[in-house]
């Protein structure tokens, strides 16, 4: 199958079962929301070590967010409910509660709930004072800026992390441009992130390794410096190869993601040197979710 | 959506209580016909004072309501009920969820020892609005109150949390015991405010009722912007909140009274 002239593989990519919740983070400007936000998707770009892989969602208008001031929206996944609830108010801790001007304010609804300010409410030593507002609870803790405002809870829901695709271009220029041209076109898709640094993975991994103590090794079927070995799935012109991996709340939200990344890097100018569009995946037996490319670009 | 309409068929002579007529699980429109009320020495169906129509669904409306209907929407858990005129006594008494919107005005112990939910008066209230109830030591629990008008004397006694806004003026006695909760008043204040409160925040525009307390310094304060929000979208009035500036006052003179006051200018 070819989509604007570029070759799609036939194959699928295997995403996992994760737990997801959302936050929003607003300041008194950008820059602050920016600057809170950005420390607190940090080191968020795989469970393998991180614990949790985040990344921001959209950045929010003043009209949509409950104080009214510039905010962004924050996703958060992660493997079990018990990671989630730590590295939230760890993150939340040192990154939000530090930041000038910001304020913390659950972005879902549901019934399974998870301490958002809770236990950080304890730093206001006695000073706190609690606001029961249409049924949510907030916290007004005093800091030498003034005070934080964060809502008790937040929701987490079940989610979808792994989506991914991969980009197989004639060298690394061609390569990192198609990848950013996708990356832009879902920026402010809804319901997904893109966690690795600039949303693009370079460092895409298999399951095991020759060596015992490491659960994760380079994906030697597509480095293309491997590629006169016996196990490589890439073609002579191949040159680079980059991964795109998006986490979802919901399938249709990867789905659609996918769906408008790929596109996007076809219709780019230079599409004649991406040799090709794959994904990863474990041969299908770890993950839950799969995605296959073709019947998702039709 | 789906409403059960219920019209006043004539003037009433006696005070009728409603409480139970609107908390029924209806299988249909006769049975709500045939719901017995007692009125005055007697027992009647709702059909002979009301001109009921609609489908059963937990949406009610009232239409030409009386001051004479009493109780309306007491320990209500529906979705809605809208009155069109007056109402009496006991409004959405301990109310648990839901909304009430009255277009007219009501008498006394309108909310008292509300649970929950919204209500809406689009004129005054009476006396011991939210006050709490003969039988409770609390009065209002929680939800989300909005009066256009001014409402009575002995209001908000013993108040638990909950937000209340009210644009109008307010009676003597305002507040009295008030354990917690968020109240803001943009009309006047009459004599008494306050007495024994704990804790809670006041948003008010008269400087005099702050002579008790400690100005703080003018430092932000994130909770207001938020407030001003929610306030603003409650109401759907985005000029019930302004000002230039505000100022905090808390410390209050009494150690035991930890309220805050936000004075807007």
């Amino acid at each position: 199958m070819y989509l604007n002239r570029v070759f799609i593989h036939n194959t699928f990519a295997e995403a996992f079962n994760m737990k997801a919740c959302r936050i929003i983070v607003t300041a008194d400007n950008d820059k602050w929301a920016k600057n809170a936000v950005n420390s607190l998707t940090g080191f968020a770009t795989s469970v393998i070590a991180c614990g949790v892989e985040a990344g921001i969602e959209c950045k929010l208008k003043k009209s949509e967010t409950p104080d009214g001031r510039q905010g962004y929206s924050v996703l958060l996944f992660s493997m079990s409910r018990g990671e989630l609830e730590k590295q939230l108010e760890t993150r939340v801790g040192q990154c939000i509660l530090t930041c000038p001007t910001t304020a913390v304010f659950s972005g879902l609804d549901g019934e399974d709930m998870i301490p958002l300010g809770k236990n950080l409410r304890y730093f206001g030593d006695g000073y706190q004072i609690s606001k029961q507002i249409d049924g949510k609870r907030f916290w007004r803790i005093p800091v030498m800026d003034g005070e934080f405002l964060c809502e008790e809870k937040t929701a987490r829901i079940p989610a979808i992390g792994g989506g991914n695709f991969l980009v197989l271009a004639k060298d690394r220029g061609v390569c990192l441009k198609a990848c950013e041209i996708a990356i832009e076109s879902i920026k402010n898709h809804p319901n997904v992130i893109t966690p690795f640094p600039g949303g693009v993975v370079r460092s895409g991994s298999k399951v095991g390794s020759k060596y015992k103590f490491l659960i994760a090794s380079t994906n030697d079927e597509f480095c293309p410096t491997l590629k006169t070995s016996a196990n490589t799935k890439l073609g002579s012109n191949v040159g680079c190869v980059m991964e795109i991996v998006i986490n979802g709340l919901e399938r249709k939200d990867i789905e659609n993601a996918m769906k408008t990344a790929i596109s996007a890097l076809t219709k780019m100018k230079s599409n004649k040197d991406i040799v090709g569009i794959s994904a990863g995946n474990y041969g299908g037996k770890l993950g839950q979710h799969h995605f296959k490319l073709r019947k998702i670009l039709k | 959506m789906k409403s059960l309409i219920f019209s006043l068929k004539k003037k009433l002579k006696y005070r009728l209580d409603v409480s139970k007529l609107y908390n029924c699980n209806y299988k249909n429109l006769q049975e709500v016909k045939k719901f017995k009320l007692n009125y005055g020495k007697n027992i009647i169906n709702a059909s002979e004072l009301f001109s009921i129509s609609g489908n059963v669904s937990s949406n009610i409306i009232i239409k030409s309501s009386s001051e004479l209907l009493d109780n309306v929407g007491k320990d209500f858990q529906g979705e809605s009920i809208t009155i069109y005129g007056n109402v009496g006594n006991n409004l959405g008494q301990e109310m648990k969820s839901g909304c009430i919107t009255v277009h007219g005005n009501t008498l006394d112990y309108t909310a008292s020892g509300i649970k929950g939910g919204v209500i809406h008066i689009m004129g005054n209230v009476g006396d011991y609005f939210c006050a709490k109830p003969n039988h409770a030591n609390e009065g209002m629990k929680n939800g989300i109150i909005y009066i256009r008008g001014n409402c009575g004397d002995f209001s908000l006694q013993r108040m638990r949390r909950g937000m209340v806004i009210i644009n109008g003026d307010v009676g003597k006695n305002f507040c009295s015991e008030m354990i917690s909760g968020t109240i803001l008043i943009n009309g006047k204040i009459g004599n008494d405010f306050g007495k024994k409160i704990k804790r809670g925040t006041f948003i008010l525009r008269k400087k005099e009722l702050t002579k008790d307390y400690i100005r703080s310094n003018n430092c932000n304060y994130n909770f207001f912007p938020f407030l001003k929000k929610n306030v603003c979208s409650i109401t759907k009035n985005e000029r019930i909140m302004s000002y230039k500036y505000f100022e905090r006052y808390s410390s209050n003179k009494d150690e035991n009274n930890l309220s805050e006051i936000f004075l807007l200018h």
